[in-house]
């Protein structure tokens, strides 16, 4: 066994000493010598290990930004929000979703216009991608459910639940106990602190753990 | 991603998602992997599926690598790994000549002290195999693996008993020499 040992640690002596002598181009400090490099890296295994990985913030702006853009839009068709939906059923389930008891409508409507977007992006964007947003664009992933709340906010009748509620066609229609004002902002409290409230679940999913040593 | 960056920080680059870091530590490192590959007996046709295997199995299992460890050993256990697989496979999936117990067995190696498998042994002597003419490999395979006595294997070839008696205790030496085994010990 100990013969072993010594044979793996001169394997690895061997391994370490490699690239200090045929890796590093003498005087450059550090820089790779190119005419050892293998033509690797133009294969096609590396073109899958690359096309798991983000070439550039740009890049990785636009794909998340389009799956938002696609996941609002998406949560739209399902749940009409403030009085934009697209298409007739949106608008059913959204007089379906009124007739819940206060809090619940503000909080089910919110929950339902963030959870799409959600749900889209964790499908489409892969481990390395989500580490990314989160650690390297963590600003700019924060900000997209926040202006997508601000978006809705800005809508005509965004500040008329009431007035809502009184064209809503069915005749057992909960009687309003809350204002516009705390209904939106128990909307936009949802619809913005939910996606980060999961973001955060998946945070700890994808990253990988350290390990704590104790002190001696 | 810059050439003087750690192979730390590096790592910890590809598993934020950083394509550069992936090419940076490429770049750094497959040669390395390639020498290493040839070292421990691949053929040398056989050397960039190697290389290819470990920076595909790098990048499957680098949730594996905890930040802040040292990178290079941790590179190494991977590298090393993915080679003894390859050798044990015998290369592209083909089925091993013989059995490396029955070898060890014919060699009189003792077994290793904890009862499992000492992989050390293992892979030498799967590389002495490699090193041998494919009629004493025939021989081998024939008294070790289809279990045939002396009898039955003159029989099957037409082969003289004494001929193949020697080519079988010739076969044995050229591994026990190969792999500096000790004396005692075969069938």
């Amino acid at each position: 066994m100990k013969e072993k040992r010594s044979n793996l640690a001169e394997d690895f002596a061997f391994f370490e000493q490699h690239s200090k002598e045929s890796s590093l181009a003498p005087g450059t400090s550090g820089q790779v010598e190119t005419s050892k490099i293998p033509k690797g890296l133009k294969s096609e295994w590396a073109h899958a290990i690359t096309k798991d990985l983000v070439r550039s913030p740009l890049q990785m702006a636009t794909v998340y930004l389009g799956l938002s853009v696609l996941g609002y839009g998406a949560s739209l068709a399902v749940c009409a929000q403030n009085s934009l939906g697209l298409g007739s059923w949106s608008h059913r389930v959204a007089e379906v979703l009124h007739h819940l008891p206060d809090p619940w409508c503000p909080i089910v409507c919110g929950g339902v216009f963030a959870i799409i977007p959600f749900a889209i992006s964790s499908l489409v964007l892969n481990r390395f991608q989500q580490r990314y947003l989160m650690t390297r664009m963590w600003l700019f992933f924060a900000s997209v459910p926040l202006v997508a709340a601000g978006v809705m906010l800005l809508l005509p009748h965004s500040l008329q639940h009431a007035r809502l509620h009184s064209t809503l066609s069915s005749s057992s229609v909960r009687p309003d106990l809350l204002s516009d004002g705390v209904w939106m902002a128990l909307w936009v409290a949802t619809a913005v602190l939910l996606p980060y409230l999961l973001q955060a679940i998946v945070y700890f999913a994808v990253m990988p753990k350290r390990r704590i040593v104790a002190a001696d | 991603m810059d050439a003087d960056d750690s192979d730390e920080l590096i790592l910890e680059c590809w598993l934020l998602g950083e394509v550069a870091a992936f090419e940076t530590f490429f770049k750094r490192h497959s040669s390395r992997v390639a020498a290493y590959a040839a070292r421990k007996g691949i053929p040398r046709n056989e050397v960039p599926e190697v290389v290819q295997d470990v920076f595909v199995k790098l990048h499957n299992h680098i949730d594996k690598y905890e930040p802040g460890k040292r990178a290079l050993p941790w590179f190494f256990t991977l590298v090393h790994h993915t080679c003894l697989d390859r050798l044990k496979r015998g290369g592209k999936g083909k089925p091993r000549l013989c059995r490396l117990d029955d070898i060890e067995g014919a060699l009189g190696i003792a077994a290793p002290p904890e009862g499992g498998v000492d992989q050390g042994w293992s892979v030498d002597i799967d590389i002495a195999l490699r090193q041998l003419s494919s009629e004493s490999r025939q021989v081998l395979d024939m008294r070790l693996m289809e279990d045939l006595s002396f009898e039955e294997m003159s029989a099957k070839t037409g082969k003289s008993e004494v001929s193949l008696r020697k080519a079988y205790s010739r076969a044995v030496a050229n591994l026990r020499s190969w792999i500096g085994a000790p004396r005692g010990g075969s069938r």
